[in-house]
């Protein structure tokens, strides 16, 4: 069964083509990874799904349906959640804060005007629940913009959860985190529900073959390969265009 | 050490009891000016409402003229009740909010200040014509409340002054509830970071335009009672001027902090006041006055005390010191 | 709402002087007065112009909101009026009185309004609303509160015909100056190494820096260009609507929207933006006497609508965030 789908789906900045005729299906439950050099269009091709960009042509499907019109809320509320490259959080709000108004935003109880915060029990204990499959309930009641960069990467990810998503887009979980914080997030992402597909885009080859079910490589905005981990290490092209030496060797050991 | 909620709060009652008590041993005079800085601070709330979630109106006294025009039209013109004219006033206050804000809510940052500055002016410009409401002469006669029935003689000048701070007070603990739900903190969330609210499925644009549509009827609610005040209406309630004094009003007190608002507009009333009637050029001094708020306080000065209260709070118990920031 | 009033700070703009006597829609149909009032419109937009650039400039490069821009028009135009009381000519005030509105402006900047740089629009609009009291007041205490004429310099106090059309000859005057300060503008932008950087610091602030450019010299620099302008602005404004106190804030918030409506810290914004206000403004009170404020704020409200950013802007803003 496919979760989400693009046909066709091209963007242009100009005269600049940063996504050009990608299609791609994603099937439910399977974990994916888009790989490529800087500038291969990975984050724009997120941002199409996600719904912060519009395509120029081409068309996206959600369980079949076509979602290519709706904006980010709406996708966030047919459940496709994402996670940012630079963190994106409430920095005057608490961690518990953060993660109950997600919660309550996903519920449906953020209008509620005439009753305080702090009763909305089902949404705090969520966010508990939340925190602590993150490892964040340490600093539950600290402001975020106290965190350190590490904790508020890992939030990043638990306010993407607090959707309650089908289908998770995870941009760089790992980016500037410290390899003790790096390894923690693995497990925080392996540890991520069968029922979920997850796409995740990530620099760290390690991380990426040791997760990923299939591996797609973004080339120019084009789909240079795509394939299983050992499909795309045996693949001369990618090889030759994207993984170079260094990659390759760090990326030996761990053979599925 | 005290929560920042708490502080809000205590700063809030001392507030209202400082006026309540000015007001009962104050002559004539001083019961005016009571009532003056209780409407504006009524009008300051409702442009903090706004500001909760991230929106600055340079045009809020478009919507505090709305409550003026209404409540006069339907008294003095229509020879209405003035008081059905009173909740039909707040009511077209957030009507005409609401309409608006379909537009307006689009922009932020500096473009929806100019927006709602432009939609205030363009009303200000019909005042300034309008032949039924005497153009920028202004019309007199406007009745007060009738609250005779129960035995409050708002024509008393105690007693309405007495009245806006109690009005002002409820508001003040209304808005203290909102920003305290679940839909007061999905505003403070817009206010800090809109795009993640839409990311986690909030409708940041109905947000916004219920905030402003509130926030419309507050300030039309703040006209109603500005121009049973003075007994009086022109195009000057209007102006941009108007709208330029609560903004200040706002920053000076504490911008986001909501009991900011009421405290910089007593401030501003009686510095004016002061001034106006010590010095003869007293812009020079009030001038001044804003220069340095804004250099040592750019939070104003109830964000200014918060502030202080977490640099005591950190220094006397560094590891409790993050368990009270729960609250803002 | 032209007679001077005991609360300076409280006065709207005056305008100059229309022949209104018959009624708008037949006149335009006149093309002698057709062509007036074009070139009143362009004169009055050169005037929006040349106040204009400077604040958007700041906006773009700094995000800094300076209400007191106006303020140094105000002192321009006060400086001409004593050069002029002291018996030198026009000209002299016009090679003077900016460069003192310069200095003044940039000293203005490092005492005080450097220090609220960091501290977000609202602090800036209280620093800067401070600035225009102080200065109105300042203005008021040394000049009194009475409007003021400056003499226009004989030599432009004559019309011109103008293919058919009699037109004053100081108010092309202002027009040719605000055309020359385009050009050169324009050149100095696209052309020289300042005007680089300058589009560099509005385009990515973060990264100009990061390429090592001292934007704080760069912004100290188009600071004074900005307000040797305003004071341009000044000086030639004197003759036509007189010096008053309050001067400054009539004509500010017409300056902003001149900027808004243009988009922030783009020239080509700017250039469109006073000619869309200038004509709106003075066919406005054309065609529409009884709306004719109301002529430039539905301009901005609709150019708003549909262009949440401004018309061309240099960069590009989110507009729902």
């Amino acid at each position: 069964m496919i979760a989400l789908e693009t046909r066709s789906l091209c963007k242009s900045f100009g005269s600049l083509a940063v996504t050009q005729d990608v299609s791609l299906a994603f099937e439910v439950g399977w974990r994916y990874a888009i790989i490529g050099p800087n500038g291969a269009g990975k984050t724009t091709y997120f941002n199409l799904l996600a719904g912060n960009l519009r395509p120029d042509a081409g068309s996206i499907l959600f369980s079949g349906r076509d979602i290519t019109r709706l904006d980010v809320t709406s996708r966030a509320r047919v459940g496709i959640a994402r996670s940012f490259q630079r963190n994106n959080l409430f920095p005057d709000f608490t961690v518990r804060d953060n993660l109950a108004l997600a919660c309550a935003l996903r519920a449906g109880t953020a209008r509620v005007f005439w009753r305080p915060m702090r009763q909305l029990t089902s949404a705090h204990a969520e966010a508990d629940d939340l925190a602590a499959q993150v490892g964040l309930t340490e600093v539950l009641g600290t402001a975020v913009r106290h965190l350190s960069y590490g904790s508020q990467r890992q939030l990043e990810v638990a306010l993407a959860l607090a959707c309650k998503p089908q289908v998770l887009l995870l941009d760089e979980p790992t980016s500037g985190m410290s390899p003790e914080e790096t390894s923690r997030m693995r497990v925080l992402i392996a540890d991520i529900p069968r029922t979920l597909t997850v796409i995740v885009v990530e620099h760290d080859m390690d991380i990426v073959l040791d997760f990923a079910d299939r591996i797609i490589v973004l080339d120019y905005g084009r789909v240079l390969e795509q394939g299983t981990p050992a499909e795309i290490r045996a693949s001369e092209v990618v090889r030759e265009r994207y993984l170079g030496k260094s990659a390759l060797g760090y990326s030996g050991g761990h053979a599925p | 050490m005290a929560s920042r909620a708490f502080v809000r709060r205590s700063i809030g009652l001392a507030l209202i009891v400082g006026a309540v008590v000015a007001q009962s041993f104050a002559g004539f005079f001083t019961q005016e000016l009571i009532a003056e800085a209780a409407i504006l601070a009524i009008f300051a709330l409702s442009l903090d409402l706004l500001a909760t979630c991230g929106l600055i109106s340079f045009g809020h006294a478009g919507l505090l003229g709305i409550g003026c025009y209404v409540f006069a039209g339907l008294t003095v013109l229509a020879g209405g009740s003035p008081n059905l004219a009173f909740p039909v006033a707040i009511v077209s206050g957030g009507a005409v909010a609401f309409m608006v804000g379909l537009f307006a809510v689009r922009t932020t940052g500096a473009f929806f200040i100019m927006v709602t500055l432009a939609v205030a002016e363009m009303l200000y410009a019909w005042g300034f014509r309008s032949k039924m409401f005497n153009g920028a002469d202004g019309m007199g006669g406007i009745p007060r409340i009738d609250l005779t029935a129960v035995g409050i003689d708002l024509n008393n000048p105690g007693t309405f002054a007495l009245t806006v701070i109690v009005v002002c007070a409820v508001i003040w603990l209304l808005l203290e509830l909102v920003v305290a739900s679940p839909f007061g903190r999905t505003l403070a969330a817009i206010r800090q970071n809109p795009s993640r609210v839409a990311a986690l499925g909030g409708h940041v644009y109905f947000y916004r335009l219920a905030a402003f549509t509130a926030s419309g009827m507050v300030a039309a609610l703040a006209g109603a009672f500005k121009v049973q005040h003075i007994n009086f209406i022109s195009p000057d309630l209007v102006s941009w001027f108007v709208s330029g004094d609560v903004l200040i009003a706002v920053v000076i007190g504490g911008i986001g902090t909501l009991v900011g608002g009421p405290l910089g507009a007593t401030l501003l009333v009686l510095l004016k006041e002061t001034l106006s009637s010590n010095l003869g050029h007293w812009y020079l001094f009030l001038g001044m006055i804003f220069a340095f708020v804004a250099l040592l306080m750019p939070k104003g000065i109830v964000g200014y005390l918060l502030d202080l209260n977490d640099r005591l709070a950190a220094r006397k118990r560094p590891s409790e010191c993050r368990q009270t920031e729960r609250a803002t | 709402m032209m007679s001077p009033s005991t609360s300076v700070i409280h006065r709207r703009r005056p305008r100059p002087p229309l022949d209104t006597t018959i009624h708008g829609q037949q006149m335009l149909s006149d093309p002698q007065f057709f062509a007036e009032q074009f070139l009143n419109s362009l004169q009055f937009s050169m005037l929006l112009f040349l106040l204009a650039i400077g604040l958007s400039v700041v906006f773009g490069l700094m995000d800094y909101l300076n209400l007191s821009h106006g303020t140094i028009y105000m002192f321009a135009a006060y400086v001409a009026f004593s050069i002029a009381q002291l018996g030198g000519s026009f000209w002299v005030a016009l090679a003077v009185a900016p460069v003192v509105a310069a200095a003044v402006g940039v000293s203005l900047y490092f005492l005080l309004l450097k220090r609220a740089e960091t501290g977000g629009h609202l602090t800036q609009v209280l620093l800067t609303v401070g600035v225009i009291y102080m200065g109105t007041d300042l203005i008021r205490i040394v000049y009194g509160d009475l409007p003021k004429g400056v003499p226009q310099p004989e030599s432009l106090s004559s019309a011109v015909n103008l293919f058919g059309i009699l037109y004053p000859a100081y108010r092309l005057f202002i027009i040719a100056i605000g055309l020359l300060v385009m050009i050169v503008l324009y050149f100095a932008l696209e052309r020289t190494r300042l005007g680089a950087l300058v589009r560099a610091g509005v385009d990515d602030r973060a990264t100009a820096e990061t390429l090592g450019i001292d934007i704080g010299k760069v912004f100290a620099l188009v600071f004074g260009i900005g307000t040797y302008l305003a004071g341009v602005a000044g000086v030639v404004a004197a003759p036509v609507f007189g010096v008053y106190p309050g001067m400054d804030v009539s004509i500010i918030i017409l300056v902003l929207i001149v900027v808004v409506v243009g988009g922030l810290g783009s020239l080509k914004g700017v250039i469109v933006g006073s000619l869309l206000i200038g004509f709106a403004d003075t066919f406005g009170k054309i065609l529409l006497p009884q709306f004719a404020m109301m002529m430039i704020y539905l301009v901005m409200a609709l150019v708003l609508i549909f262009r949440p950013s401004g018309l061309m802007p240099a960069r590009r803003f989110s507009a729902s965030g």
